[in-house]
């Protein structure tokens, strides 16, 4: 049995990290090998927090935190692909000199891949890294993060500033990427809908607390719209209810469909819409 | 293999994994021991979760339609022919409850139909 | 570490294309110039490079996407230390060169006052940044550099008064010292090492337990 197999490629437990009007506040998170996790919220909910303390960019005050079931160090980092929403790669840097650092950085570096990668996302050889667009930044350091033969992918908002073919397609990558069964990935982002079609668990960042975190599927399945007035959702179960908006004819609601009768007209939603409604609620 | 998956409808995804898989199982078109594509490989090509196409695989092995082979693989078990007889059974009660309803349309009683029948079985 | 060199060098010399025509002009310039000690500037500018590409690596926001990278933050330091120190030595070396050429050319040659030369080219081209690198590790660059003025200001300041003071008893002391060549030249070794020494340990403290 392969070792991947036994160990989770994310432990967190009980994550937290207090600063001048912000609290992450006790996060606990799983994410088991071969699998990919969203990280959802607003701006300032706490994603890259948690991204940052995961990867030792920030200490925290209390929690454990476990990758690839060790502390983080220096050398694990090899085993790991990183995308950050800034890219530090020095400006007067082009392709050539990137990849020649890369080379001698990483112990597996995949030259093949990353030129491959590099012709794929069509990234100029000779312009200096400053003169790059956004989205080109972005391309290039998904390039790397997946040219180094890395176990878990941990990327913070990699599909910003990318148009939807773009988006689309580094969707596919990572999709692929997760075809080996040692392969993980733990991505945060706003653009929920890029989320839902890549994830196999979804967790919800709302002022720094996990609102849920749940199989993306099982989501979808158990909560669902209903149309309703206000008395017909009075006399439903409270815990039924996960959010609601109130409109000038009648409410609207997300509701856990084992909760309420069966013969309700239900209607499927969304994983954007589950967090909105449920954030509102929380609000 | 063919499994179209609908996102809009009310059933749960692995559930229609599970029917599409049994449904071929039992026509016919996968056959005993034939190779189901990998779980992974298969959530990965329809761009679906893992979790879900594991709890369809795993749904269909407790139900006996299908096997795993450590490292090698799920295979489509040998069938149950009581199930599959049963299964017929139905259809063939479900047609003839069709049958029963047009002749009643055209007027014609259970003896015409039994003739209809036997016309049949000598033309084969 | 080689990648981390790598990157240091690539920043100092694609940001400063001109040094590389401007050096090696001084250089030959120097030859033929009567005026020797503005060529112990090539040293210093050399070894400033080193500071400069601290900017840049702000700039870049380097330092966050090091950290995500298997890199140790001592080595990061240390990368730092090793590209300053070369181009410190390339310096020294091309002052030597210089200084021996134009010996030969007017026939003075002194192996000892060459040597000489390098070796004060090479102090001092390690002064600024042994006290610079740190300071910016610790407070950023640009902070960085108003309190190495500082430093620097009152250094410039006390220093010269300590000696003023009791010019005789220190040119005494100093021409013992210069009187004993090998003795002074090792020692100055020694002090250069040190200074080094202690301004590499001071940053990689301090870089460690920096909140990036």
């Amino acid at each position: 049995m392969n070792r991947s197999d036994l160990m989770n490629a994310l432990e967190i437990k009980d994550l937290t990290k207090e600063y001048k009007g912000f609290k992450l506040d006790n996060l606990s998170l799983t994410l088991p090998t071969g699998c990919i996790m969203g990280l959802i919220g607003e701006n300032g909910a706490g994603k890259s927090t948690t991204i940052n303390s995961i990867l030792g960019l920030k200490k925290y005050d209390h929690g454990t935190i476990k990758v690839l079931g060790q502390d983080m160090n220096a050398e694990l980092k090899q085993d790991i692909g990183v995308v950050l929403d800034e890219v530090g790669i020095p400006q007067a840097l082009n392709i050539k000199n990137v990849r020649s650092v890369m080379k001698n950085i990483y112990s597996n570096w995949d030259d093949k891949a990353f030129g491959d990668y590099v012709k794929k996302f069509s990234l100029p050889d000779n312009k200096k890294f400053s003169d790059f667009s956004k989205g080109m930044k972005m391309k290039l350091a998904i390039a790397i993060a997946l040219s180094h033969n890395a176990k878990l992918l941990i990327l913070d908002e990699p599909t910003s500033g990318l148009d939807p073919l773009v988006r689309d397609e580094i969707i596919d990558i990572l999709n692929d990427f997760t075809r080996d069964e040692g392969h993980s990935i733990l991505i945060s982002s706003h653009i929920v809908s890029d989320l839902e079609k890549l994830c196999d668990y979804i967790a919800f960042l709302h002022k720094g607390k996990l609102m849920l975190c749940e199989e993306k599927d099982v989501l979808l399945e158990r909560y669902r719209f209903i149309n309703a007035t206000e008395e017909q959702l009075s006399e439903l179960d409270p815990d039924a209810i996960k959010g609601k908006k109130t409109g000038k004819f009648s409410t609207e609601a997300i509701v856990d469909q084992e909760l309420i009768p069966a013969n309700f007209r239900t209607a499927p939603i969304t994983i954007e819409d589950l967090f909105v409604f449920m954030a509102k609620e929380e609000n | 293999m063919n499994i179209f998956i609908d996102n809009r409808s009310g059933a749960p995804i692995y559930d229609q994994i599970y029917n599409q898989i049994k449904d071929l199982i039992i026509s016919g078109e996968l056959r005993e021991n034939d190779p189901l594509p990998s779980i992974r490989s298969l959530a990965k090509d329809m761009r679906i979760s893992v979790v879900t196409t594991k709890r369809a695989y795993d749904e269909l092995e407790r139900e006996g339609l299908i096997y795993t082979l450590p490292a090698k693989g799920c295979f489509v078990a040998p069938q149950n022919t009581e199930i599959l007889r049963e299964q017929n059974l139905k259809k063939i009660e479900e047609h003839m409850v069709e049958i029963k309803k047009l002749a009643a349309s055209c007027k014609l009683t259970k003896e015409d139909i039994i003739v209809m029948f036997d016309i049949l079985d000598e033309q084969e | 570490m080689k990648g981390l060199l790598l990157k240091e060098i690539y920043v100092m010399f694609k940001n400063n294309k001109i040094s590389l025509i401007v050096i090696p002009l001084f250089s030959l310039f120097g030859i033929f110039n009567k005026q020797f000690m503005f060529i112990m500037l090539i040293p210093v500018l050399l070894s400033m490079l080193t500071l400069g590409t601290m900017t840049y690596d702000e700039l870049s926001r380097w330092n966050s996407f090091a950290q995500c990278m298997p890199v140790e933050r001592k080595s990061i330091v240390s990368s730092k230390y090793i590209t300053m120190v070369l181009m410190a030595l390339t310096g020294s070396v091309i002052v030597g060169t210089v200084h021996i050429i134009q010996s030969m050319i007017q026939n003075t040659v002194d192996i000892r006052s060459t040597a000489l030369m390098a070796l004060a080219s090479f102090a001092l081209a390690l002064v600024v940044p042994c006290l610079s690198i740190p300071l910016n590790f610790k407070f950023g660059t640009t902070n960085g550099r108003i309190f190495y003025l500082i430093i620097a200001g009152v250094i410039c300041g006390v220093v010269p008064a300590m000696v003023m003071s009791d010019s005789k008893k220190f040119t005494a002391k100093a021409m013992k010292l210069f009187s004993n060549f090998p003795a002074f030249f090792a020692l100055s070794i020694v002090v250069i090492i040190a200074v080094i020494a202690v301004s590499w340990l001071v940053s990689i403290r301090i870089y460690e337990r920096k909140e990036l």
